[in-house]
């Protein structure tokens, strides 16, 4: 388990987090919901070690095996959609062993037939199909998706949100993803925090146990879940 | 496409015959050859000067002279311009030696060369010294703009220092180098002939514009100075091939 206790984080003289204090279950996808701006992304930087914390704890984690989704895919444009991901594994693996790895996480994309291409010839949708099939291909323990679907039309977002559920069912790692997106979350999440308030606090824990591929998230049970997460952002 | 890019090429040529047509009208009203020497009379001098085998051997010394000056100016200064992108400190160490040099009238590094070095030195001595801070700014300015977001994202997969610089930085500062190094390799040709023309190496295209204007000698000088922007127009337009190359890959 990821155990993160009493952390604290300033921002230009603004208390980020002060004593913030929250597990992550490991192998199972944990939402965080909240408002913009309320500390989502420090709390990210912070976990992958982008950015220091002034005090605190967080364990259960090896910064060497994190795989982070950003906002924005963060493709380098003069390489060609292989290159992309090849890049972040020329430590780990050999050639031959890349060369399967990579086609596979592609293939999962639906991306190998545009494995030559550079991210320009690409469009949104496919480079953060890229983005996350990169952020799978690395093989970490810890996965960090910071509103990766954010900005996109509907049947995008769905078909990625499918990827991303297909690529996460076959080897099943923690991952922590931020939204502010209720529906991507009753999608995805086995859990959902709510965190709020400046310094930020958890102000309400979700459960959900239905298996993610099968849910109905306009059905009753998740429409009584809806109501009470839209209750507690709205308060 | 084809039909701009002939359009663009009559527009050039028609360019180069007005100009031509006045120069010919500015020998006609002075009338001395001595101050305006026809074109014509400038390109029989090229004619003539070609066809002897010193030519050659002059444009071979300087043409190697521009190289090894540009090419040791492009080592230092992608090096060093590198370095001091990324680092703060070698910046502060290496900004007040380069603003030194770039302020330096070019003269007085001519006659200190003069003093210090043989006569074939002279031209790359100063060459170096008026290439490398045009290049090692360029270098800087290129590592400095490189997203941030993409090293963030190599750092945080471990991706390694040599991938780093060959992947992320050179790739960045591809357009600041190209135009650094295209600046460098025009100012190099006329660095190199103006200090050739000081120092007098026995083989050189600044020697021998030097010795034209001894003997008055000046559709011939003229003639040397059409060669000088020859190649370097030649040069430049190899350069950029081999950038348009790079940027492909």
């Amino acid at each position: 388990m990821i155990k993160i206790n009493r952390l604290k984080k300033n921002y230009e003289n603004k208390k980020i987090f002060n004593n913030f204090t929250m597990n992550i279950e490991p192998c199972e996808i944990t939402c965080i919901l909240g408002p913009s701006g309320v500390g989502k992304t420090t709390l990210f930087n912070v976990i992958s070690g982008l950015t220091d914390y002034e005090e605190g704890e967080i364990t259960g984690i090896d910064k060497k095996n994190i795989s982070y989704l950003f906002q924005e895919p963060r493709l380098m444009p003069w390489l060609t959609v292989y290159e992309n991901i090849d890049i972040i594994l020329k430590n780990i693996f050999g050639e031959k062993k890349r060369k399967e790895v990579i086609n596979s996480y592609l293939d999962l994309v639906d991306l190998k037939e545009y494995s030559d291409n550079k991210p320009d010839e690409l469009s949104g949708g496919m480079k953060q199909r890229l983005a996350i099939a990169r952020t799978f291909a690395y093989p970490s323990t810890l996965l960090l998706m910071d509103e990766p679907f954010q900005g996109l039309d509907i049947k995008i977002k769905n078909n990625l949100i499918n990827a991303f559920l297909k690529l996460w069912e076959r080897d099943s790692r923690t991952v922590l993803f931020i939204t502010h997106d209720i529906d991507e979350a009753l999608k995805v999440a086995d859990q959902i925090y709510i965190i709020q308030d400046n310094p930020v606090e958890i102000s309400h824990v979700e459960h959900i146990i239905d298996r993610k591929m099968n849910r109905d998230i306009y059905g009753e049970q998740y429409m009584k879940i809806r109501k009470r997460l839209t209750k507690v952002l709205t308060e | 496409m084809k039909i701009s890019t002939i359009a663009n090429h009559k527009n050039r040529i028609v360019g180069i015959i007005i100009w031509l047509i006045l120069w010919q009208a500015a020998y006609i009203i002075v009338n001395k050859d001595i101050y305006i020497p026809s074109p014509v009379s400038v390109a029989a001098s090229i004619g003539s000067l070609i066809t002897t085998v010193d030519f050659y051997k002059v444009v071979f010394y300087t043409t190697v002279r521009v190289l090894i000056s540009f090419i040791i100016s492009a080592v230092v200064g992608v090096s060093t311009g590198y370095l001091c992108g990324i680092s703060k400190k070698s910046y502060e160490i290496f900004e007040p030696l380069v603003v030194f040099v770039r302020s330096t009238p070019i003269i007085s590094i001519i006659i200190i060369a003069i003093i210090w070095f043989n006569s074939s030195y002279v031209p790359i001595f100063t060459g170096i010294l008026m290439c490398f801070p045009i290049i090692w700014s360029n270098m800087v300015e290129g590592i400095r703009n490189t997203d941030k977001k993409l090293l963030e994202m190599c750092k945080l997969y471990n991706v390694g220092k040599y991938e780093i610089f060959r992947r992320v930085y050179l790739k960045s500062s591809l357009p600041y180098l190209a135009a650094g190094f295209s600046t460098a390799l025009g100012i190099g040709w006329k660095v190199v002939a103006a200090a050739e023309a000081l120092s007098l190496p026995k083989y050189g295209v600044g020697t021998n514009l030097f010795n034209s204007k001894i003997y008055l000698k000046v559709p011939e000088l003229l003639a040397w100075t059409v060669i000088i922007i020859f190649l370097s127009y030649i040069f430049e337009i190899f350069m950029k091939n081999i950038f348009k190359r790079i940027e492909v890959r």
